[in-house]
Protein backbone atom coordinates (compact mmCIF):
# COMPACT_ATOMS: atom_id res chain seq x y z
CA UNK A 1 0.00 0.00 0.00
CA UNK A 2 1.17 3.53 -0.67
CA UNK A 3 2.30 5.59 2.19
CA UNK A 4 -0.70 7.33 3.76
CA UNK A 5 -0.99 10.89 2.61
CA UNK A 6 -2.90 13.33 4.75
CA UNK A 7 -5.77 14.89 2.81
CA UNK A 8 -5.26 18.59 2.10
CA UNK A 9 -6.56 20.61 5.01
CA UNK A 10 -8.62 22.86 2.76
CA UNK A 11 -10.46 19.88 1.18
CA UNK A 12 -13.31 20.43 3.63
CA UNK A 13 -14.36 23.84 4.67
CA UNK A 14 -13.95 24.44 8.38
CA UNK A 15 -17.34 25.02 9.98
CA UNK A 16 -17.81 28.27 11.84
CA UNK A 17 -18.93 28.36 15.44
CA UNK A 18 -21.78 30.82 16.01
CA UNK A 19 -22.37 31.59 19.70
CA UNK A 20 -25.09 33.49 21.56
CA UNK A 21 -24.61 36.62 23.67
CA UNK A 22 -27.37 38.20 25.72
CA UNK A 23 -24.97 40.45 27.60
CA UNK A 24 -21.53 42.06 27.09
CA UNK A 25 -19.77 39.59 29.44
CA UNK A 26 -21.29 36.70 27.45
CA UNK A 27 -19.98 38.25 24.23
CA UNK A 28 -16.47 38.59 25.61
CA UNK A 29 -16.52 35.05 27.01
CA UNK A 30 -17.71 33.66 23.66
CA UNK A 31 -14.90 35.52 21.87
CA UNK A 32 -12.30 34.45 24.45
CA UNK A 33 -13.30 30.82 24.07
CA UNK A 34 -13.07 30.76 20.30
CA UNK A 35 -16.44 31.73 18.78
CA UNK A 36 -16.05 32.69 15.11
CA UNK A 37 -19.32 34.63 15.14
CA UNK A 38 -21.28 36.02 18.08
CA UNK A 39 -24.94 36.82 17.56
CA UNK A 40 -26.98 39.21 19.69
CA UNK A 41 -29.97 41.56 19.61
CA UNK A 42 -31.10 45.05 20.54
CA UNK A 43 -33.04 45.76 23.73
CA UNK A 44 -36.49 45.57 22.13
CA UNK A 45 -38.95 43.39 20.23
CA UNK A 46 -36.92 43.53 17.00
CA UNK A 47 -35.34 40.24 18.08
CA UNK A 48 -36.68 36.90 19.27
CA UNK A 49 -35.13 37.03 22.76
CA UNK A 50 -36.79 40.16 24.02
CA UNK A 51 -36.37 39.81 27.80
CA UNK A 52 -35.96 42.44 30.50
CA UNK A 53 -32.34 43.27 31.26
CA UNK A 54 -31.05 41.31 28.28
CA UNK A 55 -29.45 42.47 25.03
CA UNK A 56 -27.47 45.46 23.80
CA UNK A 57 -27.81 49.21 23.47
CA UNK A 58 -25.70 51.21 21.01
CA UNK A 59 -22.86 51.78 23.46
CA UNK A 60 -22.51 48.16 24.58
CA UNK A 61 -22.84 46.98 20.98
CA UNK A 62 -20.12 49.36 19.79
CA UNK A 63 -17.81 48.10 22.55
CA UNK A 64 -18.75 44.52 21.78
CA UNK A 65 -17.97 44.88 18.09
CA UNK A 66 -14.67 46.48 18.94
CA UNK A 67 -13.75 43.66 21.33
CA UNK A 68 -14.79 40.95 18.87
CA UNK A 69 -12.91 42.50 15.95
CA UNK A 70 -9.75 42.95 17.98
CA UNK A 71 -9.84 39.22 18.69
CA UNK A 72 -10.77 38.07 15.20
CA UNK A 73 -14.48 37.32 15.77
CA UNK A 74 -17.50 38.73 13.98
CA UNK A 75 -20.71 40.17 15.36
CA UNK A 76 -24.11 39.34 13.89
CA UNK A 77 -27.23 41.23 14.94
CA UNK A 78 -30.52 39.35 14.99
CA UNK A 79 -33.44 41.44 13.68
CA UNK A 80 -35.50 38.32 13.33
CA UNK A 81 -39.04 39.21 14.31
CA UNK A 82 -41.73 40.51 11.98
CA UNK A 83 -42.57 44.22 11.84
CA UNK A 84 -46.23 45.16 11.58
CA UNK A 85 -47.50 48.07 9.46
CA UNK A 86 -47.67 50.22 12.60
CA UNK A 87 -44.18 49.24 13.82
CA UNK A 88 -42.33 49.15 10.50
CA UNK A 89 -40.21 52.22 11.24
CA UNK A 90 -38.80 50.73 14.43
CA UNK A 91 -37.47 47.69 12.56
CA UNK A 92 -36.21 49.86 9.71
CA UNK A 93 -34.36 52.05 12.21
CA UNK A 94 -32.86 48.94 13.81
CA UNK A 95 -31.38 47.91 10.43
CA UNK A 96 -29.87 51.39 10.06
CA UNK A 97 -28.47 51.31 13.59
CA UNK A 98 -26.83 47.93 13.02
CA UNK A 99 -25.34 49.08 9.72
CA UNK A 100 -24.08 52.37 11.19
CA UNK A 101 -22.46 50.61 14.14
CA UNK A 102 -20.52 48.42 11.74
CA UNK A 103 -21.87 44.94 12.49
CA UNK A 104 -20.61 42.14 10.27
CA UNK A 105 -24.06 40.88 9.29
CA UNK A 106 -27.69 41.11 10.25
CA UNK A 107 -29.92 38.08 10.66
CA UNK A 108 -33.33 38.89 9.22
CA UNK A 109 -36.59 37.01 8.71
CA UNK A 110 -39.02 39.48 7.14
CA UNK A 111 -38.86 39.81 3.34
CA UNK A 112 -39.75 43.50 3.47
CA UNK A 113 -36.93 44.17 5.89
CA UNK A 114 -34.50 42.15 3.75
CA UNK A 115 -35.50 44.25 0.75
CA UNK A 116 -35.02 47.46 2.72
CA UNK A 117 -31.59 46.36 4.01
CA UNK A 118 -30.41 45.22 0.57
CA UNK A 119 -31.54 48.47 -1.02
CA UNK A 120 -30.34 50.88 1.66
CA UNK A 121 -27.14 49.17 2.81
CA UNK A 122 -25.84 47.23 -0.18
CA UNK A 123 -22.55 46.49 1.59
CA UNK A 124 -24.24 44.94 4.63
CA UNK A 125 -24.07 41.16 4.77
CA UNK A 126 -27.49 39.52 5.11
CA UNK A 127 -28.25 36.21 6.79
CA UNK A 128 -31.68 34.65 6.54
CA UNK A 129 -32.91 33.92 10.07
CA UNK A 130 -34.31 30.58 11.12
CA UNK A 131 -37.45 32.64 11.70
CA UNK A 132 -37.62 33.09 7.91
CA UNK A 133 -38.75 29.43 7.76
CA UNK A 134 -36.87 28.56 4.56
CA UNK A 135 -36.92 24.78 4.51
CA UNK A 136 -36.03 24.11 0.86
CA UNK A 137 -33.30 25.16 -1.57
CA UNK A 138 -35.98 26.84 -3.69
CA UNK A 139 -36.90 29.16 -0.86
CA UNK A 140 -33.26 29.84 0.05
CA UNK A 141 -32.33 30.54 -3.57
CA UNK A 142 -35.25 32.92 -3.88
CA UNK A 143 -33.91 34.99 -0.98
CA UNK A 144 -30.47 34.80 -2.55
CA UNK A 145 -31.61 36.02 -5.94
CA UNK A 146 -33.86 38.75 -4.59
CA UNK A 147 -31.84 40.07 -1.67
CA UNK A 148 -28.38 38.58 -2.04
CA UNK A 149 -28.41 36.71 1.27
CA UNK A 150 -25.04 35.13 2.06
CA UNK A 151 -26.13 32.64 4.68
CA UNK A 152 -29.36 30.91 5.72
CA UNK A 153 -30.14 29.28 9.06
CA UNK A 154 -32.13 26.07 8.64
CA UNK A 155 -35.11 25.42 10.92
CA UNK A 156 -34.60 22.70 13.51
CA UNK A 157 -37.26 20.51 11.93
CA UNK A 158 -35.21 19.20 9.02
CA UNK A 159 -33.57 15.78 8.95
CA UNK A 160 -29.91 15.43 7.97
CA UNK A 161 -30.95 14.19 4.51
CA UNK A 162 -33.21 17.17 3.97
CA UNK A 163 -30.49 19.58 5.08
CA UNK A 164 -27.97 17.84 2.79
CA UNK A 165 -30.29 18.18 -0.17
CA UNK A 166 -30.76 21.90 0.46
CA UNK A 167 -27.00 22.44 0.80
CA UNK A 168 -26.19 20.66 -2.44
CA UNK A 169 -28.54 22.89 -4.43
CA UNK A 170 -27.77 26.36 -3.19
CA UNK A 171 -24.77 28.69 -3.37
CA UNK A 172 -25.83 30.18 -0.01
CA UNK A 173 -23.85 29.22 3.13
CA UNK A 174 -25.95 27.02 5.38
CA UNK A 175 -25.97 27.34 9.15
CA UNK A 176 -27.61 24.67 11.32
CA UNK A 177 -28.42 24.46 15.00
CA UNK A 178 -25.93 22.36 16.94
CA UNK A 179 -26.89 22.76 20.54
CA UNK A 180 -29.51 24.22 22.87
CA UNK A 181 -33.21 24.32 23.50
CA UNK A 182 -35.39 22.78 20.84
CA UNK A 183 -38.24 24.31 18.91
CA UNK A 184 -40.32 21.65 17.28
CA UNK A 185 -42.30 23.82 14.88
CA UNK A 186 -40.93 25.54 11.84
CA UNK A 187 -39.81 28.74 13.50
CA UNK A 188 -41.48 31.86 12.21
CA UNK A 189 -44.66 29.93 11.51
CA UNK A 190 -45.47 28.94 15.08
CA UNK A 191 -47.99 31.03 16.96
CA UNK A 192 -48.80 28.34 19.54
CA UNK A 193 -47.70 30.40 22.53
CA UNK A 194 -50.00 33.28 21.56
CA UNK A 195 -52.99 31.17 22.65
CA UNK A 196 -51.71 31.42 26.22
CA UNK A 197 -49.87 34.75 26.19
CA UNK A 198 -51.88 36.82 23.71
CA UNK A 199 -48.62 37.69 21.95
CA UNK A 200 -47.01 35.96 19.01
CA UNK A 201 -43.30 35.21 19.36
CA UNK A 202 -42.91 36.29 15.74
CA UNK A 203 -43.91 39.86 16.45
CA UNK A 204 -43.12 40.31 20.16
CA UNK A 205 -39.95 38.27 20.45
CA UNK A 206 -40.63 35.48 22.94
CA UNK A 207 -42.58 32.24 23.42
CA UNK A 208 -42.71 32.64 27.17
CA UNK A 209 -42.72 36.34 28.04
CA UNK A 210 -41.83 36.78 31.72
CA UNK A 211 -45.02 38.65 32.51
CA UNK A 212 -47.03 35.59 31.49
CA UNK A 213 -44.99 33.11 33.57
CA UNK A 214 -45.86 31.99 37.08
CA UNK A 215 -43.89 29.47 39.12
CA UNK A 216 -45.72 28.28 42.20
CA UNK A 217 -44.99 25.72 44.86
CA UNK A 218 -48.21 23.79 45.48
CA UNK A 219 -48.85 20.77 47.70
CA UNK A 220 -48.66 18.64 44.56
CA UNK A 221 -45.33 20.02 43.37
CA UNK A 222 -43.74 22.99 41.64
CA UNK A 223 -46.16 24.30 39.03
CA UNK A 224 -45.36 26.40 35.99
CA UNK A 225 -48.07 28.42 34.30
CA UNK A 226 -48.09 30.46 31.13
CA UNK A 227 -50.89 33.01 30.88
CA UNK A 228 -52.70 31.03 33.57
CA UNK A 229 -52.44 27.73 31.65
CA UNK A 230 -50.84 24.96 33.72
CA UNK A 231 -47.79 23.91 31.67
CA UNK A 232 -46.27 21.31 33.98
CA UNK A 233 -46.01 20.15 37.57
CA UNK A 234 -42.69 18.91 38.89
CA UNK A 235 -42.06 16.51 41.76
CA UNK A 236 -38.97 16.63 43.96
CA UNK A 237 -36.93 14.57 41.51
CA UNK A 238 -38.11 16.26 38.30
CA UNK A 239 -36.13 18.87 36.42
CA UNK A 240 -38.17 21.88 35.39
CA UNK A 241 -37.68 23.42 31.97
CA UNK A 242 -38.71 26.65 30.27
CA UNK A 243 -42.50 27.00 30.36
CA UNK A 244 -43.52 27.06 26.71
CA UNK A 245 -46.74 25.48 25.46
CA UNK A 246 -44.85 23.10 23.19
CA UNK A 247 -43.05 21.64 26.22
CA UNK A 248 -46.24 21.34 28.27
CA UNK A 249 -47.52 18.15 29.88
CA UNK A 250 -51.21 17.86 29.22
CA UNK A 251 -54.08 15.44 29.70
CA UNK A 252 -55.01 14.03 26.30
CA UNK A 253 -57.76 11.39 26.15
CA UNK A 254 -57.18 10.57 29.81
CA UNK A 255 -53.39 10.20 29.50
CA UNK A 256 -51.00 12.77 30.95
CA UNK A 257 -47.91 13.25 28.79
CA UNK A 258 -45.97 15.68 26.61
CA UNK A 259 -48.05 15.66 23.41
CA UNK A 260 -45.72 18.00 21.51
CA UNK A 261 -42.22 17.62 22.86
CA UNK A 262 -40.38 16.41 25.95
CA UNK A 263 -38.30 19.15 27.55
CA UNK A 264 -34.99 18.10 26.05
CA UNK A 265 -32.05 19.86 24.47
CA UNK A 266 -30.59 19.43 21.03
CA UNK A 267 -27.01 18.16 20.93
CA UNK A 268 -25.52 17.19 17.57
CA UNK A 269 -21.86 16.66 18.53
CA UNK A 270 -21.91 13.12 17.18
CA UNK A 271 -23.12 14.35 13.78
CA UNK A 272 -20.22 16.78 13.29
CA UNK A 273 -18.19 14.78 10.73
CA UNK A 274 -21.34 14.22 8.67
CA UNK A 275 -22.39 17.87 8.85
CA UNK A 276 -18.90 18.95 7.86
CA UNK A 277 -18.76 16.54 4.93
CA UNK A 278 -22.17 17.76 3.74
CA UNK A 279 -20.79 21.27 3.48
CA UNK A 280 -22.50 22.91 6.45
CA UNK A 281 -20.88 26.34 6.78
CA UNK A 282 -21.69 27.16 10.37
CA UNK A 283 -23.01 25.63 13.59
CA UNK A 284 -25.28 27.71 15.76
CA UNK A 285 -25.52 27.47 19.52
CA UNK A 286 -28.87 28.46 20.99
CA UNK A 287 -29.18 30.44 24.23
CA UNK A 288 -29.02 34.22 24.21
CA UNK A 289 -31.13 34.10 27.38
CA UNK A 290 -28.47 32.06 29.19
CA UNK A 291 -25.69 33.21 31.51
CA UNK A 292 -22.01 33.84 30.67
CA UNK A 293 -21.22 30.54 32.42
CA UNK A 294 -23.39 28.65 29.92
CA UNK A 295 -21.82 30.51 26.99
CA UNK A 296 -18.34 29.75 28.28
CA UNK A 297 -19.02 26.03 28.73
CA UNK A 298 -20.72 25.53 25.37
CA UNK A 299 -18.24 27.63 23.40
CA UNK A 300 -15.24 25.87 24.94
CA UNK A 301 -16.61 22.39 24.23
CA UNK A 302 -17.79 23.14 20.70
CA UNK A 303 -14.58 24.94 19.75
CA UNK A 304 -12.58 21.89 20.73
CA UNK A 305 -14.99 19.54 18.97
CA UNK A 306 -15.05 21.58 15.74
CA UNK A 307 -11.25 21.80 15.71
CA UNK A 308 -10.93 18.05 16.26
CA UNK A 309 -13.43 17.40 13.49
CA UNK A 310 -11.71 19.73 11.03
CA UNK A 311 -8.33 18.16 11.77
CA UNK A 312 -9.26 14.50 11.51
CA UNK A 313 -12.90 13.89 10.66
CA UNK A 314 -12.41 10.14 10.24
CA UNK A 315 -11.05 9.76 13.72
CA UNK A 316 -13.48 12.15 15.36
CA UNK A 317 -14.89 10.81 18.62
CA UNK A 318 -17.20 12.63 20.99
CA UNK A 319 -15.32 12.92 24.27
CA UNK A 320 -17.25 11.91 27.39
CA UNK A 321 -15.98 15.07 29.11
CA UNK A 322 -17.71 17.19 26.43
CA UNK A 323 -21.00 15.39 26.89
CA UNK A 324 -20.74 15.67 30.64
CA UNK A 325 -20.08 19.41 30.48
CA UNK A 326 -22.99 19.95 28.08
CA UNK A 327 -25.41 17.71 29.99
CA UNK A 328 -24.67 19.78 33.09
CA UNK A 329 -26.10 22.93 31.53
CA UNK A 330 -28.88 21.47 29.39
CA UNK A 331 -32.54 22.08 29.81
CA UNK A 332 -34.35 18.90 30.78
CA UNK A 333 -31.10 17.02 31.40
CA UNK A 334 -31.59 14.97 28.28
CA UNK A 335 -30.12 15.55 24.88
CA UNK A 336 -31.48 14.42 21.53
CA UNK A 337 -30.56 14.68 17.89
CA UNK A 338 -33.93 16.33 17.32
CA UNK A 339 -35.24 16.05 13.79
CA UNK A 340 -31.78 15.45 12.31
CA UNK A 341 -32.30 11.82 13.10
CA UNK A 342 -35.85 10.92 12.28
CA UNK A 343 -37.24 7.81 10.66
CA UNK A 344 -40.22 9.65 9.17
CA UNK A 345 -40.01 12.71 6.95
CA UNK B 1 -15.89 25.11 35.45
CA UNK B 2 -19.42 24.42 36.40
CA UNK B 3 -18.36 21.82 38.92
CA UNK B 4 -20.72 23.67 41.19
CA UNK B 5 -23.55 22.11 39.23
CA UNK B 6 -22.67 18.54 40.05
CA UNK B 7 -22.51 18.14 43.81
CA UNK B 8 -24.41 19.94 46.54
CA UNK B 9 -21.99 21.41 49.03
CA UNK B 10 -23.28 22.43 52.41
CA UNK B 11 -21.62 24.47 55.09
CA UNK B 12 -19.73 22.32 57.60
CA UNK B 13 -21.86 21.42 60.63
CA UNK B 14 -20.05 23.69 63.13
CA UNK B 15 -20.47 26.69 60.81
CA UNK B 16 -24.14 25.83 60.36
CA UNK B 17 -24.60 25.65 64.11
CA UNK B 18 -23.04 29.08 64.61
CA UNK B 19 -24.89 30.63 61.65
CA UNK B 20 -28.25 29.46 62.94
CA UNK B 21 -27.68 31.27 66.23
CA UNK B 22 -26.70 34.58 64.65
CA UNK B 23 -29.24 37.37 65.00
CA UNK B 24 -31.02 37.93 61.69
CA UNK B 25 -31.24 41.66 61.31
CA UNK B 26 -27.47 42.35 61.62
CA UNK B 27 -26.91 39.78 58.87
CA UNK B 28 -29.33 41.69 56.63
CA UNK B 29 -27.55 44.94 57.49
CA UNK B 30 -24.17 43.46 56.57
CA UNK B 31 -25.58 42.01 53.35
CA UNK B 32 -27.26 45.25 52.24
CA UNK B 33 -24.05 47.15 53.01
CA UNK B 34 -22.11 44.69 50.89
CA UNK B 35 -24.58 45.13 48.04
CA UNK B 36 -24.28 48.91 48.23
CA UNK B 37 -20.50 48.68 48.13
CA UNK B 38 -20.15 46.18 45.29
CA UNK B 39 -23.23 46.38 43.10
CA UNK B 40 -25.20 49.58 43.56
CA UNK B 41 -23.19 51.75 41.20
CA UNK B 42 -23.14 48.98 38.62
CA UNK B 43 -26.91 48.67 38.46
CA UNK B 44 -28.37 50.80 35.64
CA UNK B 45 -30.66 53.55 36.95
CA UNK B 46 -33.65 52.24 35.00
CA UNK B 47 -33.25 48.84 36.66
CA UNK B 48 -33.11 50.40 40.13
CA UNK B 49 -36.23 52.41 39.20
CA UNK B 50 -38.02 49.17 38.37
CA UNK B 51 -36.90 47.56 41.66
CA UNK B 52 -37.73 50.65 43.76
CA UNK B 53 -39.89 49.92 46.79
CA UNK B 54 -39.69 46.15 46.41
CA UNK B 55 -38.45 43.83 49.13
CA UNK B 56 -36.25 40.82 48.39
CA UNK B 57 -35.50 37.76 50.50
CA UNK B 58 -32.41 35.62 50.16
CA UNK B 59 -32.74 32.41 52.12
CA UNK B 60 -29.45 30.66 52.83
CA UNK B 61 -30.84 27.21 53.48
CA UNK B 62 -27.86 25.56 55.14
CA UNK B 63 -27.18 28.54 57.38
CA UNK B 64 -30.84 28.86 58.33
CA UNK B 65 -30.64 32.57 57.55
CA UNK B 66 -33.04 34.81 55.66
CA UNK B 67 -31.53 38.08 54.43
CA UNK B 68 -34.08 40.79 53.75
CA UNK B 69 -33.57 44.07 51.98
CA UNK B 70 -35.56 46.67 50.10
CA UNK B 71 -34.57 49.00 47.28
CA UNK B 72 -35.23 52.59 48.38
CA UNK B 73 -33.86 55.72 46.74
CA UNK B 74 -31.59 53.59 44.53
CA UNK B 75 -29.98 52.03 47.62
CA UNK B 76 -30.24 48.60 49.22
CA UNK B 77 -31.75 49.02 52.68
CA UNK B 78 -31.95 46.16 55.22
CA UNK B 79 -35.37 45.33 56.63
CA UNK B 80 -36.25 43.29 59.71
CA UNK B 81 -39.39 41.57 58.48
CA UNK B 82 -41.33 41.29 55.24
CA UNK B 83 -44.71 39.64 54.85
CA UNK B 84 -44.57 39.23 51.09
CA UNK B 85 -41.27 39.97 49.36
CA UNK B 86 -41.50 40.45 45.59
CA UNK B 87 -38.93 37.68 45.22
CA UNK B 88 -37.61 35.01 47.53
CA UNK B 89 -34.53 33.03 46.54
CA UNK B 90 -33.57 29.79 48.27
CA UNK B 91 -30.23 28.03 47.90
CA UNK B 92 -27.27 26.90 49.99
CA UNK B 93 -24.39 29.29 50.70
CA UNK B 94 -22.02 27.49 48.35
CA UNK B 95 -24.37 27.83 45.38
CA UNK B 96 -24.90 31.54 46.04
CA UNK B 97 -21.14 31.99 46.16
CA UNK B 98 -20.75 30.00 42.94
CA UNK B 99 -23.37 32.16 41.23
CA UNK B 100 -21.70 35.37 42.40
CA UNK B 101 -18.28 34.11 41.31
CA UNK B 102 -19.66 33.01 37.90
CA UNK B 103 -18.76 29.43 38.64
CA UNK B 104 -22.35 28.22 38.26
CA UNK B 105 -25.12 28.82 35.76
CA UNK B 106 -28.36 30.08 37.34
CA UNK B 107 -30.66 28.27 34.90
CA UNK B 108 -28.81 25.01 35.58
CA UNK B 109 -29.22 25.44 39.34
CA UNK B 110 -32.88 26.22 38.71
CA UNK B 111 -33.37 23.15 36.46
CA UNK B 112 -31.69 21.10 39.22
CA UNK B 113 -34.00 22.50 41.92
CA UNK B 114 -30.99 23.91 43.74
CA UNK B 115 -32.03 27.50 43.23
CA UNK B 116 -35.68 28.08 44.07
CA UNK B 117 -37.26 31.36 43.06
CA UNK B 118 -40.69 32.42 44.28
CA UNK B 119 -42.49 35.55 43.21
CA UNK B 120 -42.54 37.92 40.25
CA UNK B 121 -40.92 36.21 37.25
CA UNK B 122 -40.43 39.44 35.33
CA UNK B 123 -38.42 41.01 38.15
CA UNK B 124 -36.54 37.76 38.67
CA UNK B 125 -35.46 37.76 35.01
CA UNK B 126 -34.55 41.43 35.15
CA UNK B 127 -32.37 40.83 38.21
CA UNK B 128 -30.75 37.73 36.70
CA UNK B 129 -30.00 39.41 33.38
CA UNK B 130 -28.72 42.57 35.07
CA UNK B 131 -26.38 40.54 37.28
CA UNK B 132 -25.16 38.78 34.12
CA UNK B 133 -24.15 42.14 32.61
CA UNK B 134 -22.21 43.33 35.66
CA UNK B 135 -18.44 43.04 35.80
CA UNK B 136 -16.91 42.89 39.26
CA UNK B 137 -13.69 41.05 38.48
CA UNK B 138 -11.94 41.83 41.77
CA UNK B 139 -14.81 40.70 43.96
CA UNK B 140 -15.24 37.61 41.79
CA UNK B 141 -11.53 36.80 41.99
CA UNK B 142 -11.62 37.03 45.78
CA UNK B 143 -14.72 34.85 45.95
CA UNK B 144 -13.18 32.22 43.70
CA UNK B 145 -10.08 32.09 45.83
CA UNK B 146 -12.14 31.85 49.00
CA UNK B 147 -14.20 29.04 47.48
CA UNK B 148 -11.07 27.14 46.57
CA UNK B 149 -9.74 27.57 50.10
CA UNK B 150 -12.87 26.39 51.90
CA UNK B 151 -14.02 23.98 49.17
CA UNK B 152 -12.74 20.79 50.80
CA UNK B 153 -14.59 21.65 54.01
CA UNK B 154 -17.95 22.23 52.31
CA UNK B 155 -19.71 18.92 51.82
S1 LIG C 1 -43.99 27.62 21.09
FE1 LIG C 1 -42.40 26.06 21.06
S2 LIG C 1 -42.45 25.23 18.98
FE2 LIG C 1 -43.52 27.20 18.92
S3 LIG C 1 -41.90 28.67 18.32
FE3 LIG C 1 -42.04 28.63 20.59
S4 LIG C 1 -40.46 27.16 21.20
FE4 LIG C 1 -40.87 26.82 19.00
Amino acid sequence: MDQAVAPPAQAVRRMKLVCPAGTPPALRIAVDNGADDVYLGFKDETNARNFAGLNFDDKSLREGIDYAHRHGSQVLVALNTYPQPSTWRKWQAAVDRAADLGVDAIIVADAGLLAYAARTHPGLRLHLSVQGSATSHEAINFYHERFGIKRAVLPRVLSVEQAEKAISRTPVEIEVFGFGSLSIMVEGRCALSSYATGESPNTHGGCSPAKAIRWQQSPRGLESRLGGVLIDRFGEQDHPGYPTLCRGRFVVNGDTYYPFEEPTSLNTLELLPRLQAMGVAAIKIEGRQRSPVYVETVTRVWREALDDCAREPQRFRVKPAWQEALAGISEGHQCTLGAYHRPWK
Amino acid sequence: MNAAATTVRRLPAPVRAVARRLPRFPASIAFATGLNLTLRRKFPAEVLDRLEGHTFAIVVEDAGVELLFRVRGHRFVPVATAAEPVLRFRAVAWDYAALAAREADPDTLFFNRRLLVEGDTEIALLVKNTLDTIDIPRTRGLLKRAMRAVGPAAR
